[in-house]
C-alpha cells in the first residue's frame, strides 16, 4: 500500500517556479451527494484503495480540465475566462489548498495570494499584533516579520492606528494592511485576482508601483482580471480557460481578442461573415446624429483598408493602415476651411486615439478622404470610429457619427496599462480624392 | 532579496492525488512533526489570538477563566447541602471529591471538543491559504491546556481549603493524563472528520459523548456502583473512560490509579486508537477540506 516516498527529488529546471502538469479537478454540484462520495472515497482511500479517477459519477463535472503549463521566474502570466470556468478552482490547486484528482503540481519558493488579504485577523487584535498572524500564517519567521514590520506599516499607512484593534480600522485601511504584509514577504510566486479594486486611486497607484518592483525583484506573477487592459499591459504569457478547459494559450494579445470573440458571440459571426463573404461596404454605421446634419456634408460610407487596398476591420501594430471616407458635399465652400476629426473609441466609450484635421482649399464635391493610420498603436480590443465634421472654428458641427466595429490587435507585450493608448492626438496625413 | 537558494523555502513542492497515502506511517509522523516545529510560531500566533482576543472586550478578562471553576465547585456545595448530592464514603469530603472528578471529565470533554472543531475552527482559513495544518490541531490542544491548567490551580486550592493535601503524586498528573488525552483526541479529531462529510453523524456523537459523563463514576463513588441496575454497572465496567478519568482523579486525591490494570490497558488501547485517528487525519485532510464549501 505504501510505496517508499513521494519527497524525492522532483526534477523541475531552475529557472521553473510552478510546473502544472495535466491537472484536473473534479466537483459535485449536489451538497448531499458530494458527501457521499467523500465517506465513501474516504473510506475506500483508508483501506488502500485510490482509484485513478477516469469517469465522472452523478452529478460530477470537471472544474479543472487536463491543465498544463510551466511558469517561470520573473514571468507574468494572465489567467482570463468566463465566470465559472475554472480560474479560482486552478488557483486553490496551485496554492496547494487542495489536491488535484489527476495530474502533479510541482512548486517551489514562497507563494503568496493576493486572493484573501487579512487571512485570519482577529479585529479586537492591534494593527501590530495582526501584522505578525498574518504573517505568521503567510509562512514568515518572527525576525522575518521585525525585519519588514517598518515597511509594512509606512506602505500600508495605518500610522497612529498601529497599535489600535483592526476593529476600529475602516475596511480600506484593513485591506492596505493586508496588501503591505502579503506583498512585503518577498514571494516567488505573487497570485493576484482583481484586488487593485480596492482602495483610493492613489493607493491603487502606490499598489501597482509596488507590484512592479516585487516583479522587478524576479517574482513570478499569476494574474486574474477582468480587465482585458490590464492583462495585456503587464503579462508577458495569457492561458484562457473557459469550462476547466484551456481554450487558447500564448501571447496576451490574441488570447484576449480570441476572449472577447467568445464574449460577444454577435460580433464574431457579424465580423467573420462578412470576411468570409470577401464583401465589405465599408463598417456599419453604429450611430448617427440627425441634429448635426447641416447638409453641408454627407458621409456615404467608411471604410479602413490596408496599404495594399485590402479591406479590412483589424487594425494590428504590424501593418499600415488606411482609413477612408467617402463623402459629398453641397457647400465644399465652407467645407474647405472645416475640419475633419476622427477617435477611436473603446468599449467603455473612452476616446482612446483621434485626430482633428484641417481639410484645406482642395477639397472636392464629392470624394475619398485618406486618412494614413500607419501602424496601429491601439491595445487588443474592440474600438468604434468616430467621424465629425466642423466648421472653420471648430464650434458648428456639420456631420457626427459612430462606424464600427473595428478589432485592434496588438501581439507585443506592453508595459503599464495606459502607456501604449494614451489619449492623444495623432497628425495623421491626409489626402482626398474626387470621386 | 529573494529567498534563498537551497533554504528550506526554495525546496519544490510536489502535489499529486493521494501523495499521503504513499507517505509511511512513520516518515507521516515525521512529516506531521517537522511541520508543526517549522510552523511554532504560528501555533504561538494562533494560540494568543485564541486565547487573549476572546478576553480583550470585557473588563474582568483571564479572571474569567477562574470564575468558571469556581461556579462549579460551589454549585457542588450547593447540592450537597440541598441533599441532592448523594454522598458516598470516599475519604474525603464529597464535594472535593465530585469537583475533581467532574474537572477530569471537563478535561477529557474539552479536549474533545476542541479536537472536535479542529477543522471547522480553521475553515476559513484554510480554504484560503495554504499553511501547515497541524497547527491548528496543536493550537486547540494548547487552548485547552491553558485552560486546564486553570482549572487544575483552582482544584487544588478547594482541596486544600477542604482540608485534603493532595498527595506527592499529583507530580506525575500529566503522565496519568496522558493516555485520557490522547483518546479525547483521537476521538475529536474522528468526529471532526465525519462531521465534515457526515453532518449528521457528527452532530449525534456530540449528544452521546455528553451523556457518557453519568457512565463514568465521577459523580457516584464505587460503593454507589454496586447498587446501580446491572446494565447500567456493565457499562461503567466496560466504559474506558472509567478507568482513564477515574485515575486521573486518583492519583490527585489517593495518590494512586483506579483500578491499574484496567487503567494500563486502556491507555495501550488509547494510544493505538490515537495513532490510527491520526493516520486517518492526516491521509484525508486535504479530501475534507475540498468538501468544506
Amino acid at each position: 500500500m505504501f510505496r517508499p516516498s513521494v519527497k524525492k527529488q522532483f526534477d523541475l529546471p531552475d529557472d521553473v517556479v510552478l510546473s502544472v502538469h495535466g491537472v484536473s479537478k473534479i466537483f459535485c454540484r449536489s451538497l448531499l451527494r458530494s458527501m457521499a462520495y467523500g465517506i465513501r472515497d474516504l473510506t475506500l482511500s483508508f483501506a488502500g484503495i485510490c482509484p485513478e479517477r477516469k469517469t465522472l459519477r452523478f452529478n460530477e463535472f470537471m472544474a479543472v480540465d487536463n491543465i498544463s503549463f510551466d511558469l517561470r521566474r520573473g514571468e507574468a502570466l494572465g489567467l482570463i475566462g468566463p465566470n465559472g470556468s475554472g480560474k479560482t478552482t486552478l488557483l486553490r490547486l496551485i496554492s496547494g489548498i487542495f489536491p488535484p484528482d489527476r495530474g502533479r503540481i510541482a512548486r517551489r519558493g514562497r507563494m503568496v495570494g493576493l486572493i484573501a488579504l487579512g487571512a485570519g485577523f482577529h479585529p479586537h487584535m492591534t494593527g501590530r499584533e495582526n501584522i505578525y498572524l498574518n504573517g505568521a500564517i503567510l509562512g514568515m519567521k518572527r525576525h522575518e516579520v521585525d525585519e519588514k514590520l517598518q515597511d509594512i506599516i509606512d506602505f500600508a499607512e495605518i500610522g497612529e492606528f498601529l497599535d489600535a484593534p483592526v476593529a476600529t480600522y475602516s475596511s480600506g485601511m484593513r485591506v492596505r494592511l493586508g496588501f503591505a504584509i502579503a506583498t512585503h514577504i518577498n514571494p516567488d510566486i505573487l497570485v493576484v485576482d482583481e484586488v487593485l479594486a480596492v482602495g483610493d486611486a492613489r493607493f491603487q497607484r502606490k499598489c501597482v508601483e509596488h507590484l512592479r518592483k516585487v516583479r522587478e525583484s524576479g517574482a513570478a506573477f499569476i494574474l486574474v482580471s477582468h480587465n482585458m487592459q490590464t492583462i495585456e499591459a503587464s503579462c508577458d504569457r495569457a492561458i484562457l480557460l473557459d469550462k476547466g478547459l484551456v481554450v487558447a494559450e500564448g501571447a496576451p494579445g490574441s488570447v484576449v481578442a480570441e476572449y472577447d470573440m467568445r464574449m460577444r458571440p454577435d460580433v464574431s459571426r457579424e465580423l467573420s461573415s462578412s470576411e468570409e463573404s470577401g464583401r465589405n461596404d465599408g463598417l456599419k454605421l453604429i450611430k448617427k446624429y440627425r441634429d448635426f446634419e447641416s447638409g453641408e456634408v454627407k458621409v456615404l460610407s467608411v471604410w479602413l483598408e490596408t496599404s495594399d487596398g485590402v479591406k479590412t476591420s483589424m487594425l494590428d501594430d504590424k501593418t499600415d493602415a488606411v482609413l477612408k471616407i467617402k463623402y459629398r458635399s453641397n457647400n465644399p465652400g465652407s467645407l474647405q476651411k472645416g475640419f475633419l476629426s476622427i477617435s477611436f473609441i473603446n468599449e467603455y466609450g473612452v476616446v482612446c486615439l483621434g485626430s482633428r484635421l484641417r481639410l484645406g482649399e482642395k477639397v472636392p464635391e464629392s470624394g475619398v478622404i485618406t486618412v494614413r493610420l500607419g501602424k496601429s498603436q491601439l491595445t487588443t480590443s474592440r474600438y468604434s470610429v468616430a467621424i465629425h465634421f466642423f466648421d472653420y472654428a471648430f464650434t458648428v458641427p456639420f456631420w457626427t457619427s459612430h462606424y464600427g466595429y473595428i478589432e485592434a490587435k496588438q501581439d507585443v507585450p506592453t508595459g503599464v496599462p495606459g502607456e501604449n493608448t494614451p489619449y492623444c492626438w495623432a497628425d495623421w496625413p491626409l489626402n482626398v480624392e474626387r470621386s | 532579496m529573494r529567498t534563498k537558494e537551497n533554504s528550506p523555502q526554495m525546496r519544490v513542492i510536489v502535489t499529486e492525488p493521494y501523495d499521503r497515502h504513499k507517505l509511511g506511517f512513520i516518515e507521516s509522523l515525521r512529516m506531521m512533526f517537522g511541520n508543526i516545529y517549522e510552523a511554532r510560531g504560528l501555533v504561538w500566533q494562533l494560540f494568543k489570538r485564541d486565547l487573549l482576543a476572546g478576553y480583550r472586550k470585557s473588563f474582568l478578562g483571564f479572571t474569567w477563566l477562574f470564575i468558571m471553576p469556581i461556579t462549579g465547585m460551589i454549585s457542588w456545595v450547593f447540592l450537597q447541602r440541598a441533599g441532592v448530592l448523594k454522598p458516598g464514603t470516599v475519604g474525603i469530603p464529597y464535594p472535593a471529591y465530585v469537583l475533581v472528578g467532574t474537572s477530569m471529565w471537563g478535561l477529557f470533554m474539552g479536549f474533545f471538543s476542541a479536537a472536535r472543531q479542529t477543522l471547522a475552527s480553521g475553515q476559513e482559513l484554510m480554504m484560503q491559504i495554504n499553511f501547515p495544518h497541524e497547527a491548528l490541531l496543536v493550537k486547540q490542544a494548547a487552548n485547552q491546556l491553558a485552560n486546564f491548567s486553570i482549572t487544575f490551580i483552582v482544584n487544588v486550592i478547594a482541596l486544600l481549603l477542604f482540608g485534603v493535601v493532595p498527595s506527592v503524586w499529583i507530580l506525575v498528573f500529566p503522565f496519568v493524563a496522558l493516555p485520557l488525552l490522547l483518546l479525547a483526541a483521537a476521538l475529536g479529531l474522528m468526529a471532526s472528520m465525519i462531521s465534515v462529510v457526515a453532518v449528521d453523524v457528527g452532530r449525534g456523537i456530540g449528544i452521546v459523548m455528553g451523556l457518557l459523563m453519568y457512565a463514568v463514576p465521577v459523580i457516584y463513588d464505587k460503593d454507589q456502583i454496586a447498587e446501580m441496575p446491572a446494565l447500567l454497572q456493565k457499562i461503567v465496567y466496560w466504559n474506558p473512560l472509567t478507568y482513564l478519568v477515574c485515575s486521573c482523579r486518583d492519583i490527585i486525591v489517593y495518590g494512586r490509579l483506579y483500578e491499574p490494570v484496567g487503567y494500563f490497558i486502556c491507555a495501550v488501547i488509547s494510544l493505538c486508537v490515537f495513532l490510527v485517528s491520526w493516520r486517518l487525519f492526516f491521509v484525508s485532510e486535504p479530501r475534507l477540506i475540498e468538501r468544506m464549501v
